[in-house]
């Protein structure tokens, strides 16, 4: 995602300059803290370059940016906002903290903000070719999982998987249904690099937009990232009812961290998925482990 | 025969002064009613489709002509080409530099719209327009009345003054 600073305010952009073009093409978030110089997330390390050393960010600065990433329109990013996110176009999410203004137990919005991090999409195509052949059965994708600690890179493997579907890469070609409740899959240009058989519903409820192309687009495959809502969950069972190969991600580092939660015990125990993808961070490098529903890796 | 030519031209001068000044009078109502029904429409389309900003500008600036076209196409673009500005700025940057033949009154009324137009959820938008759109009717009410009022005070204090000037030489 070469241009996805095109979404910062001016002198966020200024401030990244200083990187080179492969230098920015590397960085994972930005991570905003007020009363701190802006730091780089790379291979899950954060970096301060020297030039951004001298330059404590304001709340003022936190501001432009969130302004700049809801392109000024707050009435467009008011439901993201309360759920502490706002995606930029292009999908870049960016991550909200600080002191939220509540009315009758409900975040309304944020009085003080002190931090952001800006989460850069990627689209790395090609990264998901070699995991196809140990996900694929009779020239057909069983519904898979992806899991992962957040950042490591679960959101990237899926629209690469989306892509290899749409285009037929090492798979017959299939019609996908994307749910993007954030924005981050298909929001924008991304669409575009998603190939030509994917329907992106944004910016829409995951659980609600599931069954709306499950009903309307007659989708062979559907697409949501992160499941973390029982209602998520319900609507995943009923498209799998319907024939549907599911493709989702999901946090967790392990089956014991899976097992302990009881949206994902439940899950596991219906046998939703039949393949799981656990991503992990190892020197830097991502590495894919496929496990199948008995749970062996 | 130069003197006559000099005194005809004087006269016609001073006359379209004055039916110049009455003409201003009648493109500021008409301004006026421009930017009443844009923001009337902009309203509209934030209760139905909560579509962001810059798309609403950009309709509002198809559905206008001349000066309120011009103003929604350069707050527009001082928004997206920015980078830095809010919208807030945007419009107020934009009624300072687009050539409205509008009074200073006027002015001042449809800054208010920079302050909440993007700033809040879309009821709360709604509210203030609305609020703004019955100012606004109010304003271009008053202007009409004034400019059919003295139009014809206008155009007679430019004949006058063209007379006046024809006499004296």
């Amino acid at each position: 995602m070469a241009d996805w600073d095109k979404v910062l305010p001016q002198f966020l952009r200024g401030m990244l300059s200083v990187l080179s073009r492969e230098e920015r093409d590397r960085v994972e978030e930005l991570r905003l803290r007020e009363g701190f110089p802006l730091a780089a997330v790379r291979a899950g390390e954060e970096w301060t370059h020297p030039a951004w050393r001298g330059r404590k960010l304001t709340e003022e600065d936190l501001r432009r940016v969130l302004e700049t990433a809801g392109r000024g329109s707050v009435h467009t990013i008011l439901d993201q906002l309360r759920g502490g996110y706002v995606t930029a176009p292009g999908g870049v999410r960016v991550g909200i903290c600080g002191e939220g203004a509540v009315q009758e137990g409900k975040l309304l919005s944020f009085r003080h903000i002190t931090s952001l991090a800006l989460r850069v999409p990627h689209t790395l195509p090609g990264i998901a070719t070699p995991l196809l052949p140990r996900l694929v059965e009779g020239g057909r994708l069983p519904s898979t999982l992806l899991l992962s600690p957040p950042g490591a890179g679960k959101t990237t493997l899926l629209r690469d998987l989306i892509r290899c579907l749409s285009q037929g890469e090492g798979i017959p070609p299939h019609r996908v249904g994307v749910a993007d409740e954030r924005g981050e899959l298909g929001a924008g240009e991304l669409r575009y690099g998603l190939g030509p058989r994917v329907d992106v519903l944004e910016n829409c409820p995951k659980a609600t937009a599931l069954l709306m192309l499950l009903r309307g687009m007659a989708p062979q495959v559907l697409a949501a990232d992160e499941i973390t809502a029982p209602e998520d969950l319900r609507a995943m069972e009923e498209a799998a009812g319907c024939g549907v190969t599911l493709l989702a991600t999901a946090h967790g580092g392990s089956w014991e961290e899976l097992r302990r939660r009881p949206l994902y015990r439940t899950m596991l125990e219906e046998g939703i998925f039949q393949k799981f993808v656990f991503i992990t961070l190892e020197g830097g490098r991502r590495v894919y482990t496929v496990g199948s529903r008995e749970g062996s890796l | 025969m130069t003197n006559l030519l000099g005194k005809t031209l004087l006269f016609a001068g001073c006359a379209a002064l004055g039916l110049l000044r009455g003409l201003r009078r009648h493109q500021r109502t008409e301004c006026l009613q421009g930017f009443r029904r844009a923001l009337a429409a902009l309203g509209r389309e934030l209760t139905f489709s909560l579509r962001p900003m810059e798309q609403l500008m950009a309709e509002a600036e198809r559905e206008s002509q001349g000066g309120v076209a011009l103003f929604f196409q350069t707050c527009r673009r001082a928004f997206t080409q920015g980078g830095e500005e809010s919208w807030a700025e945007s419009w107020w940057a934009s009624l300072e530099t687009c050539p409205l033949p509008l009074e200073p009154e006027d002015v001042r009324l449809l800054r208010e719209a920079g302050d909440v137009l993007g700033r809040y959820d879309g009821a709360c938008q709604r509210q203030a327009l609305e609020s703004l759109l019955r100012r606004l009717e109010e304003q271009a009410e008053n202007a009409r009345e004034t400019a059919r009022r003295l139009f014809r005070v206008d155009l007679s204090l430019g004949l006058t003054a063209g007379l006046f000037c024809w006499i004296l030489l």
